[in-house]
């Protein structure tokens, strides 16, 4: 891509995420396939010690990780070497952008129940080793427990009125203790009567319920409307007296 | 015969150019050329005869219609000005449904340039601060991106009395309020991961004002893509506030009867009187143009 010549890479507070200056100011993730671009995102190429590096646009309109890095969240616990469940992984264009933050030394298993995107997510994964998908409904973890190990992070945007339940169902399997789940929350997805402030604190509710310890919540405007990312560490230690 | 002669190379007709010392009069006019101005002149010279024959046979008698409204202004015969035709009802629908599907494509496009600008251009607040050695230099103020709430959970209300957004986040007092990178203190010394060669190279020269035009280059540039954004978007408005009008005009010039709910005027005095009104009158017409409302009558069709 054209304009690398005049960009400045600057670092991110997250490891593997950076930024860019240039022509555009744009939240970018280095491209763990150079020369391919997943969903048509706009590509950076720069030179890092006569080595040539390519970075890709993280669109925080499309993804609402990106637009909770935008928004300023504490942690995504998503950094390299991370093993991450993503529940709800879509055509994987957001998992693409994970799978460069995680890098070779971590993995991202990538759930998603519908084929049609899956298929997609499957072609991502055929270039992206660290990223395993897997076609089945999260509903049902027991499904594809032999493909997953322990992992650090589950993020989930699975859009479903029973979403806290199918995140507490995959951290018991999957989660280590003291792990952390990012959870995408729309609002309207999971009771579109009523106001979605208090969707999210029922949804922070039911977390608690499944042993989790809510740490931040922050909405998404203006990328989404009504949309909301909770971060939450599981069966976090005891507070020493 | 004719083969044997084939048979031996011909020396290629040549046409003769325009010799040197007549250079100036340009191009030497071939026979080619000059077939087609003859023809020309000819066919004009046919024309005007063809006129002056029926000027010279015309009847003075004769009477047309046109002739009731035809004028003269200082002897001269006056045109129908330009347009005065009115345009059949139908052909002006079809007319509105061609410029209406233009807007839609025009609105399309500027939506799909617009979905890319901004795909790549993430509010960064400061326009580009892009300090030569890195991500600590200018720090700039709040987040114009990011609008979203953020609530962080802490335990009881003694914490959350004595929060301190900076402490919590791990970064400068200066950096708490930016929120698209609030990079944590022991990151703050970092330099930046990449910089151009040539920009390096000035920086290590220790060249400081040519680094510097090279920033406020980056930051020109950057300016001029939010302009750019902003213009487009402002155009996409203005071209769905005319669409919408015009299908409208086109809806009213269909079949159907019809009631006008709310006229232009009444919408416009209804914004006037109440401020909250003013957003259901105006939706989708951001240059102010209150909407005008009409009803049609349920029709049963066979």
């Amino acid at each position: 891509m054209k304009g690398g010549k005049k960009v400045i890479i600057e670092p991110h507070r997250f490891a593997g995420i950076f930024i860019a200056r240039g022509n555009d100011a744009a939240l970018i993730t280095k491209n763990m396939v150079p020369g391919e671009a997943v969903y048509g995102e706009k590509r950076i190429t720069v030179e890092e010690n006569e080595v040539k590096v390519e970075y890709r646009v993280w669109n925080p309109f499309r993804s609402k990780l990106a637009a909770a890095v935008l928004g300023g969240v504490d942690n995504i616990w998503i950094k390299p070497g991370a093993k991450v469940l993503y529940l709800g992984a879509a055509s994987g264009t957001s998992v693409s952008h994970v799978a460069d933050i995680v890098g070779d030394e971590g993995t991202v298993y990538a759930v998603e129940f519908s084929h049609r995107p899956g298929r997609d997510l499957i072609n991502m994964a055929k270039k992206r080793t660290n990223v395993i998908p897997i076609i089945e409904d999260a509903r049902h973890p027991l499904k594809y427990r032999m493909l997953i190990g322990m992992v650090d992070v589950i993020f989930a945007d699975v859009a479903q009125p029973d979403q806290a339940r199918i995140v507490g169902l995959n951290a018991h399997l999957f989660l280590k203790n003291e792990g952390h789940c990012v959870i995408s929350i729309k609002a309207n997805c999971i009771d579109s009567t009523a106001a979605p402030e208090a969707v999210f604190a029922k949804e922070v509710k039911k977390l608690k319920d499944e042993h989790f310890k809510p740490l931040e919540q922050i909405t998404l405007e203006p990328y989404e409307r009504d949309h909301a990312v909770v971060i939450a560490q599981y069966r976090a230690a005891k507070k020493a007296k | 015969m004719s083969s044997l002669r084939n048979a031996v190379q011909r020396r290629p007709y040549k046409e003769r150019a325009q010799p040197k010392a007549r250079e100036q009069l340009g191009l030497l006019e071939k026979h080619k050329d000059y077939t087609l101005r003859a023809r020309d002149y000819n066919a004009k010279q046919r024309r005007v005869k063809a006129l002056r024959d029926k000027a010279a046979n015309r009847n003075p008698e004769e009477f047309y219609f046109g002739m009731v409204r035809a004028r003269t202004k200082e002897g001269v015969h006056q045109l129908a000005p330009e347009g005065s035709k009115p345009i059949a009802p139908r052909a002006m629908r079809a007319l509105k449904a061609q410029d209406a599907a233009y807007l839609a494509v025009r609105g399309a496009a500027e939506s799909k340039k617009i979905a890319r600008l901004r795909a790549a251009l993430h509010r960064f607040d400061d326009a580009g601060e892009p300090d030569g050695g890195g991500g600590s230099g200018e720090l700039d103020g709040t987040g114009a991106g990011a609008s979203g709430t953020h609530t962080i959970f802490v335990d009881g209300p003694a914490a959350a009395a004595a929060f301190d957004a900076a402490e919590h986040f791990g970064t400068a007092p200066e950096l708490a309020a930016r929120r698209f990178n609030r990079l944590r203190t022991e990151d703050l010394a970092a330099k930046a991961v990449s910089v151009p060669r040539e920009v390096r190279a000035l920086a290590d020269a220790g060249d400081v004002r040519a680094v510097d035009r090279w920033v406020s280059g980056v930051r020109k540039r950057q300016r001029a893509s939010y302009a750019e954004l902003e213009q487009r978007v402002g155009r996409e408005a203005r071209i769905r506030a005319d669409a919408e009008r015009i299908e409208l005009q086109r809806q009213l010039m269909g079949k159907g009867a019809k009631k006008k709910l709310r006229g232009a005027g009444a919408a416009a005095a209804a914004a006037a009187a109440s401020g909250a009104g003013a957003g259901e009158a105006r939706v989708g017409a951001p240059s102010g143009v209150p909407r005008r409302v009409f009803k049609w009558k349920p029709e049963r069709k066979r």
